[in-house]
């Protein structure tokens, strides 16, 4: 356990130092990592690949000033990627505070439908969503983010956040009731 | 900012799963299927892209970007530095001492050299005969004037030569005795080595008969 840990650490020293060998191999490394990541957030592997360029780019970079005691890699890295994710979507589209509700709507979906589900079908469904809330919805779902947070990262009132992510389920509940007949 | 965001992500990347569980059934099932999505192979296409623009944002051969501050306050970058500032002054000055030296005449002074006047002491008591006239040198000759040039040095051998053949003296003509009707004239020999004859040797000394 402790070896791959020390390669990784000898990579984002060499990353530091400005080595081509070492950026490329830490690269490899986390190109699972980061491309997971930014799929969620876009809708098509062109798209994916752009976020997952940049955000190696801005790690690159930024490499030299990363100190492991403020932080882990990983952590650090997955932050790089949500953001410049969040970045792809903001240019699509504008986040406004045009819809606030006080809280999210709760909804119950049949499982067993969810579950004939393939990831594709539901990666599909999710990224139909419109950039807004399909943001919300990744963040608070799968990130683990609260309203507040979101609220920060996007720009938007915790009220608006909170109508994106019930638009969100609202959404989804009427995909997987059609994809049930 | 990247700090603030990973100390953020950090606090709340242990916290998803606390999160899921606060979650509807149906959102955790898409979170799980998610989980196990397949990642398209793009990584060598993304690499050549990454690469790319590496080569123009961090170049190889050039140091990544650290902070002015640390940059500045390192004593090696102060050192070189007034060390660049001294041999730039250094070569300031040297240039404008060369600027200002004392520009060579561009008009070189003409060099007169002294009229030559041919050693007339040995032809001052000689009277050459009426039919060897030989010609006076010229009272108000002009001195020799060198000319500077390209040939100068041309000029002067040439000069030179040229008054030397003047000077040389002439073959000593001793006057005959007088009463005598014709002239002896005593050239030297060239110094010979060996028995010496002499002129004497051949005249015929005739005693008086008594």
């Amino acid at each position: 356990m402790s070896e791959p840990q020390t390669d990784i650490s000898l990579l984002i020293e060499g990353c530091k130092k400005n080595e081509r060998k070492a950026q490329e191999a830490l690269y490899r490394h986390f190109y699972p990592f980061a491309a997971a990541i930014a799929l969620r957030y876009v809708k098509n592997n062109d798209d994916m690949a752009d976020v997952v360029s940049l955000a190696f780019i801005k790690l690159f970079k930024a490499l030299p000033a990363f100190d492991t005691r403020r932080g882990t890699f990983h952590a650090w890295f997955k932050t790089i990627v949500i953001h410049e994710a969040l970045d792809h979507l903001k240019a699509l589209s504008k986040f406004t505070n045009n819809q606030e509700v006080a809280d999210a709507e709760e909804i119950t979906v049949d499982n067993t439908a969810l579950d004939r589900m393939s990831t594709g079908e539901i990666m599909n469904m999710i990224q139909k969503l419109p950039p807004a809330t399909h943001a919300v919805f990744v963040l608070y779902v799968m990130e683990g983010y609260n309203h507040r947070e979101i609220a920060q990262q996007l720009n938007i009132s915790e009220g608006t956040s909170k109508w994106h992510l019930s638009e969100a389920r609202k959404s989804l509940k009427q995909q997987i009731e059609q994809n049930k007949t | 900012m990247a700090f603030k965001r990973s100390q953020k992500i950090a606090e709340t990347t242990d916290r998803t799963k606390q999160n899921v569980n606060l979650l509807p059934t149906y959102e955790q099932l898409i979170t799980e299927k998610l989980e196990g999505i397949v990642i398209p192979d793009m990584a060598d296409a993304i690499w050549v892209r990454i690469e790319t623009a590496l080569d123009v944002e961090l170049p190889v051969n050039e140091p990544p970007a650290t902070s002015g501050k640390s940059f500045l306050n390192h004593p090696a970058v102060w050192l070189i530095s007034a060390g660049i500032l001294a041999i730039i002054i250094a070569l300031f000055l040297l240039f404008k001492s060369w600027d200002t030296a004392p520009a060579p005449p561009k008009a070189i002074p003409q060099h007169t050299a002294p009229s030559m006047q041919p050693d007339t002491t040995m032809q001052q008591h000689y009277k050459p005969p009426p039919h060897l006239s030989r010609p006076a040198p010229a009272k108000n000759a002009s001195p020799v004037q060198i000319k500077p040039g390209a040939d100068t040095l041309l000029h002067t051998t040439l000069v030179k030569a040229a008054t030397d053949s003047l000077l040389k003296p002439p073959p000593v003509i001793t006057m005959p005795p007088a009463g005598t009707t014709k002239p002896v004239i005593e050239v030297k020999p060239p110094k010979k080595y060996g028995v010496e004859l002499s002129d004497s040797d051949y005249k015929f000394n005739v005693k008086p008969k008594d």
